[in-house]
């Protein structure tokens, strides 16, 4: 079997918000000791990291950081390590570790990069991203890990999705308050 | 103190309803998921409906009682529930409903759940509409919500928590997941004083 599959991970409000007005994200919280070794496992595979520009920049700015070694070393060598790449018209230059940066035809170049063999892609954050990606059907796996937090109004990552999409559930896990919901679409899977 | 109990389906991106009210994604052929709402319900005295919910939900569930061999044995085990539940319609302009079990409350939202909390009897169920559900959320009259996560994307429809204006925090008291794929969310309100 060649080729690799694209997945997306993010946190999820209980109404399915990944940021809240104006991109708030304080009320993220992925803190468990059992989710720690998920992220940990996750950053270490070896996955190529997609992003948008905002994701991008916000990582971009922490993970390099002495204060992310220090508090979370494992994750932050991980993110650091991981070859990435960030889809952007506008960033003029990507200068965290192992980054290449597209300026155009985001489908194109993922529909590319599917085909080719790997350890897997995996989109964090990048809400616009995401939805033109899953309007494209090119998302293999969803990962969402849900807060328990009713925001109210905010961003998804499904912005402008036109067709119901139905997906397959292929695992559900409490980790502490959150829950790891994980589906597959349902018309790819089986491959 | 009574409990008031929200339970709605929900899909992945958020939405109690699909585009133009559609409600016909909703995973509710499996077996597992009307055991889970009858063991829900075995507590359950009263139904509190929004106007906008009632017509709808009152027409099929007596078309059900009218026709009880055409539907499958979980909905008129339902419906043989609902025609003996008190069920309360929260409308200032709805004419007084001729189902039996049903009334119109025409108080102000807030006052009315709040003294009808403090009589007796047991929990109370609401599943919506969408508006109704926001307002008791916001009003912080919700005490558990069971949100059944649907594995669908529908891209547009009536947002769960829509009408809600503060950020509330609730307590995961549990995580089920059912055959269909579908996963019921269990939560308690966090914000009480």
């Amino acid at each position: 079997m060649s080729g690799q599959r694209l997945r997306v991970f993010n946190l999820v409000s209980l109404d399915g918000y990944v940021a809240g007005e104006g991109g708030d994200i304080s009320w993220h919280n992925a803190g468990d000791p059992e989710f720690q070794q998920f992220a940990e496992r996750a950053s270490g595979s070896g996955s190529t990291l997609l992003f948008g520009r905002v994701t991008y920049q916000l990582m971009a700015g922490y993970w390099p950081t002495p204060e992310a070694r220090r508090s979370d070393p494992i994750v932050a060598q991980g993110m650091n390590d991981s070859p990435k790449v960030v889809f952007s018209r506008t960033l003029k230059k990507a200068d965290w570790s192992n980054t290449r940066l597209v300026k155009d035809d985001l489908l194109g170049e993922v529909r590319k990069l599917k085909r080719q063999d790997g350890e897997g892609l995996t989109v964090l954050g990048s809400a616009g991203l995401v939805a033109q990606l899953a309007q494209a059907r090119l998302i293999d796996e969803y990962q969402m890990l849900v807060n328990p937090v009713a925001l109210g109004k905010g961003k998804t990552m499904f912005e402008g999705l036109k067709d119901r999409l139905r997906l397959k559930l292929t695992g559900a896990r409490a980790y502490g308050q959150n829950v790891l919901l994980s589906y597959a679409d349902a018309r790819r899977s089986g491959r | 103190m009574r409990r008031l109990i929200l339970k709605t389906e929900v899909s992945l991106d958020g939405f109690m309803e699909g585009p133009g009210g559609s409600m016909d994604w909703f995973a509710t052929g499996s077996g597992g998921e009307w055991n889970e709402l009858f063991s829900l319900l075995k507590g359950v005295d009263t139904v509190l409906l929004g106007r906008r919910m009632y017509p709808g939900y009152a027409s099929y569930w007596r078309e059900v009682l009218a026709h009880p061999k055409k539907y499958p044995r979980e909905h008129l085990r339902y419906a043989r529930w609902a025609d003996k539940t008190p069920h309360v319609v929260f409308s200032k302009t709805m004419a007084a409903p001729d189902w039996p079990c049903a009334r119109v409350e025409r108080g102000q939202l807030e006052r009315v759940v709040k003294a009808l909390k403090r009589g007796r009897g047991g929990d109370m169920i609401v599943y919506g509409g969408a508006k109704f559900a926001s307002a008791l959320t916001e009003l912080g009259l919700v005490d558990e919500y069971y949100l059944a996560m649907n594995p669908v994307l529908l891209g547009g429809g009536k947002a769960l928590f829509g009408g809600v204006k503060h950020r509330r925090r609730l307590r995961l008291l549990r995580s089920r997941t059912l055959d269909t794929g579908v996963v019921w969310q269990h939560y308690a309100d966090a914000e009480k004083r």
